[in-house]
């Protein structure tokens, strides 16, 4: 499924995960106490780890890189060691290696204080950089080679929190980039909020999104569709699925329109037609004399 | 005693005209990677035109552009194109630089349009209206391929003229000629032609594939557009893939302006209504009627699914049948706005800086931000793909993302982060 058709073909999954702890509903989850609805860090560490480790043992030669946000920074947490080869076949440490590895570098990160001396509380409470962790995976994969790795490589998203439409242009950016490079963007995002971003990512490059809510769903979820590869995507169906909405919002009051006026300049999208004369909003591109 | 039979000499005949068609494949830019495999490395002198590709980017991103473009290819198809300087032929080397180029055309210009011409025994034919659908114009071509005769400049000109003329003004009128011939058959002066170009408006560029030709760089010269003539199969693509970027805005020509444009829904038809009617899935949000996107033609779903496996993307642009609103989805826009928001170039980061940080920092810099590669300790692997720093976040990434970042992605990941260290949760 993950590409075991023979040892050649072997696939890269980047995997992207939140690991912020948010103090008002994480600070007893962490103490292990109350499991109330399985959303907490530790559920989702524990289904990633059985997630990675099937991955894993699928293929030898399967890439892996884990990134970490937390707290408004981006981490590597893991990385599949290069040009150690013999006889052709990567060596790859043992699955329990790995996810020791894993597990201790998030504790590391979490457990020690912002290193950055700028970077005081205020970024604790601040959003995921999602489109500069989706952009370091994408830098990562480019440097995988094309070619050899062509449609078998894949972002894999785990979300806590909800992206804003602020980081909706770096996130088109990344969407572009990605399917011209024929990656794929999975994503789950386990909060109440709807993330119309990572739906449209998904739709755009083939992905599959997925909102989770009750316990034990995620690991279940992990093992079946995550686990598809993109040639088995297009036999299988990944049950209901509603249409992407691709909403328009204008430049300056961040409405969303059924109808607006574009900028032949710049392609910026505004809600209101200047009368006469005026300069646009966006490139300050100077309309005198339009119809 | 041996003597070379005929044989032998037809293999090396073969074999040094082989080594003329393909004179840098030389085995001295070979080079080992660190997996063993063998890569063609052009040396330093690559990455100094990376360089320079992305400072000019830099310095021409403030320039308003004009983004909606109606652009006419015209093909020479005359016998020049027979010619086997480049290997196959020059047909064929042409045809599938433009295959690619109409790819990236519509790649960047989402909501511009493109129209095929090609000239051939003396007269230009019209094979492809201005249209939204690159497959449709790789199709035309590759059925058209045929060459005879000889290419006319001014029958191509008076064909794409009396077209673009009726074209809104805000949007930028131009010509690519693509020629291989080193003459032209036209029925009248062309000179008056090319005098009737430029009081359209249109901008007439040229890339010749094979020698510069007086009446090709006066066209450009008067009309603003650009000439450039090949030197190899590289320098032949990097000339055409030079037009797929939108052109600086001239301010005389083309008036910028603010245009309605819908933004569509997609609300399938109901399957147990009474009456359907006639129309597809969108709906104009003007007159609230039903759209017929571009259909696909079969002969192209096979196409599109092997280049470009979002099909979305093929269905809008379209235009409401009723009220002609233009109908664009907001990726189509999305496309465009690494233009409004550049990546600042990267500098040199320089070695001597590392040996000045503290250890902590020192840690830090030691591998590649983005993708994580652990630079070589000595940095001493000569000054061109030295790794590079952003200016405004100081994050170091190695050569190979700088290019990726400023090329593809058009996002800097240390920019983005100390981005969204400003957007509150809570907000
Ligand atoms: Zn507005
Ligand atoms: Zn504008
Ligand atoms: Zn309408
Ligand atoms: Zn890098
Ligand atoms: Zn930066």
């Amino acid at each position: 499924m993950l590409g075991v058709r023979g040892s050649g073909t072997s696939s890269a999954l980047v995997i992207l995960v939140e690991t912020s702890i948010d103090e008002n509903s994480d600070g007893e989850r962490m103490e292990g106490t109350s499991s109330d609805d399985g959303l907490g860090i530790m559920h989702t560490l524990r289904d990633l780890v059985l997630f990675i480790s099937c991955y894993l043992a699928l293929n030898l030669q399967n890439d892996l890189v884990v990134l970490a946000l937390h707290n408004g920074d981006c981490h590597y947490l893991y990385e599949s060691p290069k040009s150690k080869l013999r006889r052709g076949v990567r060596v790859q440490p043992p699955v329990s290696d790995v996810c020791k590895e894993i597990i201790t570098r998030i504790f590391r990160i979490s457990s020690s204080p912002l290193q950055s001396p700028s970077g005081d509380a205020s970024s604790s409470g601040s959003e995921s950089p999602l489109a500069a962790g989706l952009s370091m995976a994408l830098c990562h994969i480019q440097r995988l080679g094309t070619g050899s790795f062509r449609g078998l490589r894949r972002i894999f998203c785990l979300l806590r929190s909800p992206v804003s439409q602020r980081q909706y242009i770096p996130m088109m950016n990344v969407i572009f980039a990605a399917q011209q490079a024929f990656v794929t963007i999975d994503s789950y995002s386990l909060c109440d909020m709807h993330s119309d971003i990572l739906e449209q990512a998904a739709n755009m490059t083939n992905g599959l999104h997925r909102k989770l809510q009750k316990d034990g769903e995620l690991g279940q979820h992990l093992l079946t569709f995550s686990s598809w590869s993109q040639t088995c995507r297009h036999s299988l169906l990944p049950g209901k699925q509603c249409g992407v909405d691709f909403k328009t919002f204008c430049f300056c009051h961040k409405k969303t329109l059924q109808r607006g006026f574009v900028c032949s300049a710049c392609l910026s999208i505004s809600c209101v037609a200047l009368k006469t004369g005026g300069d646009c909003m966006t490139c300050a591109a100077n309309f005198d004399t339009c119809s | 005693m041996y003597e070379p039979d005929d044989e032998d000499l037809a293999a090396e005949e073969q074999a040094a005209s082989l080594k003329v068609a393909c004179p840098e494949r030389t085995w001295e830019d070979l080079e080992e990677d660190e997996t063993g495999r063998l890569r063609i490395t052009h040396g330093d002198k690559q990455y100094r035109e990376k360089r320079r590709k992305i400072a000019m980017a830099a310095a021409n991103s403030h320039v308003c552009k004009g983004m909606i473009r109606f652009l006419y290819v015209v093909v020479d198809l005359s016998q020049a194109v027979n010619e086997a300087d480049m290997r196959p032929s020059r047909l064929a080397v042409v045809s599938g630089i433009l295959y690619k180029f109409f790819r990236e055309y519509f790649n960047q210009n989402p909501l511009s349009q493109l129209g095929l011409v090609v000239t051939r025994n003396g007269i230009a034919e019209r094979l492809t209206e201005l249209s939204g659908s690159p497959e449709s114009h790789i199709t035309a071509l590759k059925e058209n391929l045929e060459a005879a005769g000889d290419m006319s400049i001014q029958n191509s000109l008076e064909q794409v003229q009396s077209s673009l003329a009726q074209l809104p003004t805000y949007g930028t009128r131009e010509v690519l000629f693509v020629v291989s011939a080193l003459s032209s058959c036209d029925p009248g002066n062309v000179h008056t032609a090319i005098a009737a170009a430029k009081s359209a408006n249109i901008r007439v560029s040229v890339v010749s594939v094979a020698a510069e030709l007086h009446i090709c760089r006066r066209m450009t010269e008067e009309t603003g557009g650009m000439f450039g003539v090949s030197q190899s199969q590289h320098h032949l693509e990097d000339l055409l893939m030079a037009h797929a970027p939108p052109p600086p805005l001239n301010e005389q020509a083309t008036k910028a302006s603010l245009v309605e444009m819908g933004f569509p829904q997609k609300r399938p038809l109901d399957k147990g209504a009474f009456f359907s009617g006639r129309g597809g899935e969108y709906v104009c949000p003007r007159c609230a009627s039903r759209v017929e996107v571009n259909p696909t033609h079969p002969k192209f779903v096979e196409n599109i699914k092997i280049n470009n496996p979002v099909t979305f993307l093929q269905e809008l642009p379209a235009q409401c049948s009723v009220c002609s609103l233009t109908l664009v989805s907001s990726p189509h826009l999305a496309r465009s706005y690494h233009h409004l928001f550049p990546v600042a170039p990267f500098e040199v980061h320089r070695p001597v800086i590392m040996q000045e940080l503290n250890d902590a920092a020192k840690l830090d810099a030691t591998n590649c931000f983005a993708c994580n590669l652990k630079f070589d300790r000595s940095g001493a692997r000569g000054n061109d793909d030295a790794p590079s720093v952003c200016p405004r976040c100081k994050k170091i990434y190695c050569f190979q993302c700088d290019v990726f970042i400023h090329e593809k992605l058009h996002n800097c990941p240390g920019c983005e982060i100390d981005k969204a260290k400003g957007y509150k949760n809570s907000a």
